[in-house]
């Protein structure tokens, strides 16, 4: 951030908190930012298969959005079975109490057999009736609105439709929510068990391939081959640990991660020693090595113990770290 | 160890509270200066991503207004 300042950016500020905070308090903020996508754990994060921006589109340059209707709507999918409940309740109680209101202005009065209603307690009571046999949009035509209480039966009855869905929808979609948390879980399961998998059969093959190395003066092409296509799997493996320490919503136990870790570590290291086979003293690493390189010791640069965003067990540092020194050295090569 | 983020001593800080304001008014560029692989796997609403590697070379065509607000940002509390 002293870099930007450094460039001559003038206001230029650092959220200290990062991504680990905003993540870890999702619900701190009142509304979501507008441009939200939602996920299954309702956290406000944007999450991608890919970068979504490109580079040279900046974003200095925003246009507000209109409170659009299909917003209003997803305000309403917020809301809880209960809290949908009472909204709805309210608007037939406040409508009904505003039909009744109503009668004090002739020409605006709820009227039943062409008589206005009573202006007593149970002329209340047949507002709130009134009132509810609109919102469900039953509308069986005893009471009969006049002037402002048309406009004012249109409004509550849209309203009450609008509402009544969403509580519908939520009804329906409660079941279905239980089973995608259940498909997350068993997919998130799955994975974990692939990375042990995946790491140790690029340890294998490390391995198997450190033998052709053995005792050659340069490194044969087959070698090579073989280390490209260690490469391209291995990152892979990286960015799966990566992404299961910089996204919390998903947390293995820390003996699983601990030794998803420890396994992680051995084969960077074994890894980096094959790659200094590959090397060539005055060029570097061959070209088509080269990009999945770059990717691997910057992913391996950001696992280190104080620079994921959650704090765990001494052990798991320490295992962190060792990466972060292992991708450092990569780099140098 | 330290975290990919730079020293910030020198830059003011922006709360969580004051950044999501910001962001819902569409005030400011955030800019999330973690590897392309982690903005791929999250980064917040609205984000830009720099990579500090990449600040010296790109900055110029990604915030072409250097009055502009920013806020910069990485993986956690530094």
């Amino acid at each position: 951030m002293g870099l930007l300042t450094g460039l001559g950016y003038t206001n230029v500020r650092h959220y200290a908190g990062g991504l680990a905070e905003w993540m870890g308090t999702p619900h701190a903020v009142s509304g979501p930012p507008p441009d939200l996508r939602r996920t299954p754990s309702d956290a406000p994060l944007t999450s991608h298969g890919a970068p979504r921006t490109s580079y040279d589109a900046p974003r200095t340059s925003h246009r507000l959005q209109p409170f659009t209707s299909a917003r209003f709507v997803e305000a309403l999918a917020d809301q809880t079975v209960g809290g949908l409940f009472r909204l709805w309740l309210t608007i037939v109680g406040v409508c009904g109490v505003a039909y009744w209101c109503l009668g004090w202005f002739p020409g605006h009065v709820l009227q039943t057999n062409g008589a206005p209603i009573r202006s007593d307690a149970l002329g209340v009571l047949s507002a709130l009736y009134f009132s509810a046999v609109t919102a469900t949009s039953v509308g069986y035509g005893d009471l009969v609105p006049l002037g402002a209480a048309r406009l004012l039966a249109i409004a509550e009855s849209i309203a009450g439709l609008v509402i009544f869905g969403c509580l519908i929808s939520k009804f329906v979609s409660r079941r279905q929510e239980e089973l995608i948390g259940e498909i997350h879980r068993i997919a998130f399961e799955d994975r974990l068990g692939r990375v042990r998998t995946n790491l140790h059969l690029v340890r294998t093959e490390v391995q198997a391939t450190a033998r052709l190395c053995d005792g050659q003066e340069m490194a044969p092409p087959v070698a090579v081959a073989r280390v490209e296509s260690i490469a391209m799997v291995f990152v892979g493996e990286l960015l799966v640990v990566h992404d299961l320490l910089y996204r919390p919503q998903q947390t293995p136990d820390e003996p699983v991660l601990e030794a998803i870790l420890a396994s992680l570590a051995s084969v960077l290291r074994e890894f980096s020693e094959l790659l200094r086979c590959v090397a060539d003293a005055r060029t570097g690493y061959p070209v088509t090595l080269r990009p999945n390189v770059a990717a691997m010791s910057r992913l391996a640069a950001e696992i280190c113990g104080d620079c994921v965003p959650r704090q765990y067990a001494p052990a798991l540092h320490n295992w962190m770290d060792q990466i972060q020194r292992i991708a450092g050295e990569l780099a140098q090569i | 160890m330290t975290s990919p983020a730079l020293p910030t001593s020198d830059v003011p800080t922006i709360s969580r509270e004051q950044l999501a304001a910001a962001l819902r008014a569409r005030r400011v560029t955030l800019v999330d200066v973690l590897s392309p692989e982690s903005f791929a796997a999250a980064h917040l609403p609205g984000a830009i991503n720099l990579p500090v590697a990449d600040v010296g070379r790109r900055a110029e065509a990604v915030m072409p207004d250097r009055h502009a607000p920013i806020v910069a940002y990485c993986g956690g509390p530094t």
